[in-house]
């Protein structure tokens, strides 16, 4: 092999495990509750060991974004992964092969498959992108040369008249997927999956009721460590250990052994947050806030809202799919998304959050335009807001505590 | 209050249907009221019998020279019918009536057997509304319901009583067929159904919304058999309650959101919608 | 009841004693490895200087850069809330202040104050020396004077150049070719000036409310910036009672809210 494209390899290869772990220690770090064992495990097994030990032995078929279902890939003998990028070591690696202005995420998952970074990147059978995004659209031409890839549509208008219209996409996403993973559908294991996603959907709302407890009893780091590794999981093991999890909770919040009182309340939204690009809820919690809520599509979006059939039937399944997909989801890729104002203003009552961070990553143009309109949000409820524009760059750090740390103390203060 | 939920509704759905096409086998009643459900008094056992006829047939019983010796008993009729439509509205379909019942086994029987289902859209109910609207100026105005009423031909004879043949019959048998595969397809143009329903503003339950807790993710719509859709389109007021609606409380049952859909007398909440509530029913 | 606040800034490190919201004294030393033994040379200063004995000073605040290094601080505030603390008194009597622009040696800052006294919002340029005392120093440099002249001389001009870039380095081009055009000296300073507040208006401008504008810093000594500025945003702008220590300022006068509400509780 050539030997400086093996060079260049290993460099991209120990430094990107560095950032990995970095990021893992410092969740390490503040380690309150042992039971988070199996989830820094799996992130440790995936990013800086490299090894496929944590998924299930299936076809991988690598998703994006919050549009993409599990339950497919899974009722058709698959094992989802999220492919969206979060190394700062992968950006760069990427910024030779997308244009300078193309977001972060964009950049690290090309760098990824360019550079293959992780096992799953090489062994990837299927990548199924949705045009979410301008970004993600031609992101999928970028990265159809490494991997097959496989479209879906996703309306710039949700349409409730026409769910049949969309269902029929995700009919043609069911044969993609089939042909790859060389398992049928069948009505049995579709319901199957589904009610395996639903309970799973059922112990991430138990753990966000967690969430919303004055004084809290899981930092939000934590958390969000947790549903980042439902990502890179077998997705039965998951539903086990994170069931595990909300029972010690549970008996944590019945000893009244909650967290160090913290200081405020903070929602985080925006741009999404892949790990180990968690910078920004590391910055806030150790500053003493606390990260209670999350309404990015990396953190809780993705499990938040269950997915209702109406009949057993398959073409009910996919519909209820199609229909959870799309129209609850508050992605600014959507024209007129009212639906994230809401959204927003039901979590900051029931979270009781004192101040909201904007993260912004830098390229992001659909979340940038929504600012004005929780700016606006913010007034009229009284509860300020930042927005922050950063990349995966830990270069400016020390701007963002600034800027973060006048902010929280704006938040004691009030 | 959150036990208010669909086990409830069957229970009341079976005991009603019980009560109403059989009790008369083993209670009869002293005092005779009307309940506004299709419960054909054609039927002669039983308890307490449907207004239809009494509604559609005014012509009858309120004109003529015999209405004052038997003012008592129209009182009671008229009275207990207009009554029971001011204090439960359309909650008499969704839980009391017999035929509505029938319908909602029927869809289940479907279902064991993994049928098909036929679903409408917008467009078509727009034509079903010109039909139920036709039926109700019919079933009003006393040109003779009872003749086309595909009730005649179903609860009598489950309870072993035959009426004189009539063009009802190809109602019955187009209805209950299109019940097995459209869950409670006769309600779509029921004309009691649209007469109770031309009083839905004033009665006092009502389906409340919290557009905030909304996520707009449209399975109130999807579930509900009367396709409404403005529930899950209503982005600003607080009361949703349509003509249309039969309160069979799918909608509440299958909302995943905090209080986003929830069950009203006036301004007291009696069954609201939690994601708790949610996975009892869906899990 | 004293209270003293220490700003340690990346090139002066600054402090100020107070005692019952008035400023008694202020002194600047330059940042340095010794910043440690700076801050306790302030502090022996104030004491002996004011005939006050160590343990009459209640407690001691440290805020700007290097805050967290300063052994004799007995806790640290952010720099934007120091700022807001601070101009609470360090105006003359009879001004609101509702928005404070700080124009330091390497950074500038946009602080929105509401009626409470507490920051509502507040915006930062420390990526670029833009906006920043850096930009002065440099042309100034160029122009064969010092910072302390620039400001007096730029008043004088009657017609100003037009300076385009904003970046330092590209100005400085600019400069060099305004020279070779033979244009007089007061001139480029003036444009200078104009081009500096406007890249500070484009920050400030959308947040300037009911209330008097304060500026302070390095720059607020520049008279022909804070003239510049007048003009750029078409009102009156106002300059702190000691510009350079209003951070000290602010930071003691936290200390002294901060014992103030724990004796109260």
């Amino acid at each position: 092999m050539d030997i400086r494209f093996q060079k260049r390899k290993d460099r991209f290869d120990r430094n990107f495990k560095r950032v990995s772990n970095k990021t893992l220690n410092q969740l390490k770090d503040t380690n309150l509750d042992y039971h988070m064992t199996y989830f820094y495990d799996c992130l440790e097994s995936m990013f800086v060991l490299q090894s496929l030990e944590y998924l299930s032995n299936k076809p991988i078929v690598g998703t994006f974004c919050a549009m993409v279902p599990d339950e497919l890939i899974l009722a058709c003998g698959g094992q989802p992964v999220k492919l969206c990028g979060g190394n700062y070591i992968a950006q760069i690696a990427g910024d030779e092969k997308s244009p300078r202005d193309s977001c972060p995420v964009v950049k690290s998952t090309v760098g990824c498959f360019d550079m293959k970074l992780m096992p799953i990147y090489e062994q990837c059978k299927l990548a199924i992108v949705p045009t979410s995004c301008d970004g993600k659209k031609k992101m999928a031409e970028l990265i159809s040369k490494y991997v097959p890839t496989s479209l879906l549509h996703i309306p710039a208008i949700k349409d409730g008249d026409n769910f049949d219209e969309m269902t029929g996409m995700y009919f043609g996403l069911i044969d993609e997927i089939e042909k790859k993973t060389g398992t049928k559908l069948t009505r049995s294991s579709l319901k199957k999956a589904i009610n395996l996603t639903t309970r799973i959907n059922k112990e991430v709302y138990m753990l966000n009721e967690f969430k919303k407890m004055t004084p809290p009893v899981i930092s939000g780091t934590h958390a969000m460590a947790v549903v980042n590794a439902y990502q890179y999981s077998d997705r039965e093991i998951y539903f086990k250990e994170i069931k595990a999890l909300n029972k010690h909770l549970k008996s944590k919040v019945k000893n009244e052994e909650y967290l160090r009182k913290a200081s405020c309340r903070i929602l985080m939204t925006g741009s999404p947050m892949v790990f180990p690009n968690l910078k920004m809820p590391i910055i806030l919690e150790d500053l003493g806030a606390i990260v209670v809520a999350d309404e990015t599509c990396a953190g809780d979006r993705m499990l938040a809202d269950p997915i209702n059939c109406r009949e057993n039937t398959i073409e009910a399944m996919v519909k209820g799919i199609a229909m959870k997909s799309i129209l609850p989801c508050s992605c600014p890729t959507f024209a007129y998304n009212e639906d994230r104002i809401f959204r927003l203003k039901q979590m900051i009552s029931e979270y009781q959050v004192d101040g909201i961070v904007y993260n912004v990553l830098r390229g992001c143009l659909p979340y940038d335009f929504e600012v004005r309109n929780v700016e606006k949000l913010s007034e009229t409820l009284g509860i300020p807001v930042i927005r922050v524009e950063t990349d995966y760059n830990t270069e400016d750090m020390e701007q963002i505590k600034i800027r973060l740390e006048a902010f929280v103390e704006m938040l004691r203060m009030k | 209050m959150n036990r208010f939920s669909s086990k409830i509704r069957w229970m009341i759905m079976i005991g009603s249907f019980i009560l109403l096409v059989f009790g008369g086998r083993f209670i009869t009643p002293s005092v005779k009221m009307a309940l506004p459900v299709f419960n054909c008094p054609y039927n002669l056992d039983t308890v307490v019998e449907g207004s239809c006829l009494y509604i559609t047939e005014w012509s009858d019983y309120l004109i003529g020279s015999n209405i004052l010796s038997d003012l008592g008993r129209l009182f009671l009729i008229y009275g207990s019918t207009f009554i029971a439509i001011l204090a439960l509205g359309k909650l008499w379909c969704g839980f009391v009536c017999p035929f509505g019942f029938i319908q909602e086994v029927l869809y289940k029987i479907r279902a064991f057997f993994g049928l098909k289902v036929i679903t409408f859209n917008q467009k078509h109910k727009s034509y079903f509304k010109v039909v139920k609207y036709g039926l109700l100026a019919i079933f009003i105005i006393g040109l003779g319901f009872c003749e086309i009423c595909p009730v005649r031909f179903v609860i009598p004879p489950l309870n072993g009583v035959a009426t004189n043949l009539s063009i009802g019959i190809v109602a019955s048998v187009i209805v209950v067929t299109m019940a097995l595969f459209s869950e409670r397809f006769f309600c779509r143009i029921c004309p009691m159904g649209a007469f109770i329903g031309l009083f839905h503003k004033i009665t006092p339950w009502r389906i409340k919304k919290d557009c905030t807790s909304c996520t707009a993710c449209g399975i109130c719509y999807e579930v509900c058999p009367m396709d409404i859709k403005e529930i899950y389109t209503e982005r600003e007021n607080e009361d949703v309650t349509d003509s249309d609606c039969i309160f069979c409380n799918k909608c509440i049952d299958n909302c995943p959101e905090k209080e986003a859909l929830s069950l009203a007398v006036g301004p007291v909440k009696v069954y609201k919608a939690s994601r708790k509530n949610y996975y009892n029913n869906n899990l | 009841m004293y209270y003293i606040g220490l700003d340690a800034g990346s090139t002066y490190l600054k402090g100020a004693l107070i005692k019952d919201g008035q400023v008694i004294d202020v002194k600047v030393e330059r940042s340095g490895i010794t910043n440690n033994d700076n801050a306790n040379k302030i502090v022996e200063y104030f004491c002996s200087n004011n005939n006050i004995d160590r343990t009459e000073v209640l407690g001691v605040m440290a805020t700007g850069y290097s805050r967290r290094s300063l052994d004799i601080a007995d806790d640290t505030v952010s720099e934007i809330t120091a700022h807001a603390f601070g101009i609470r008194i360090n105006v003359e009597d009879g001004l609101k202040p509702r928005l404070l622009i700080d124009v330091g040696g390497q950074d500038s800052k946009i602080i929105c104050i509401n009626d409470d006294g507490k920051v509502s919002n507040f915006l930062m340029n420390d990526k670029c020396a833009a906006g920043t005392g850096k930009f002065i120093e440099v042309i100034a440099t160029i122009l064969d004077t010092t910072l302390d002249k620039v400001g007096p001389l730029s008043i004088e001009s009657l017609s100003p150049c037009d300076i385009n870039s904003t970046c330092v380095v590209f100005a400085q081009t600019e400069v060099i070719s305004l020279i070779a055009q033979k244009k007089d000296r007061v001139d480029i300073l003036a444009g200078l000036h104009i081009s500096m507040a406007k890249r500070l208006a484009k920050m400030g401008r959308k947040h300037a409310s009911a209330g008097d504008i304060i500026m302070t810093g390095g720059g607020a000594k520049n008279i022909g910036l804070v003239a510049a500025l007048e003009d750029e945003l078409m009102t009156d702008v106002f300059v702190a009672l000691h510009p350079q220590y209003n951070g000290a300022i602010g930071a003691a006068v936290y200390m002294q809210t901060l014992k103030k509400e724990k004796d109260d509780v």
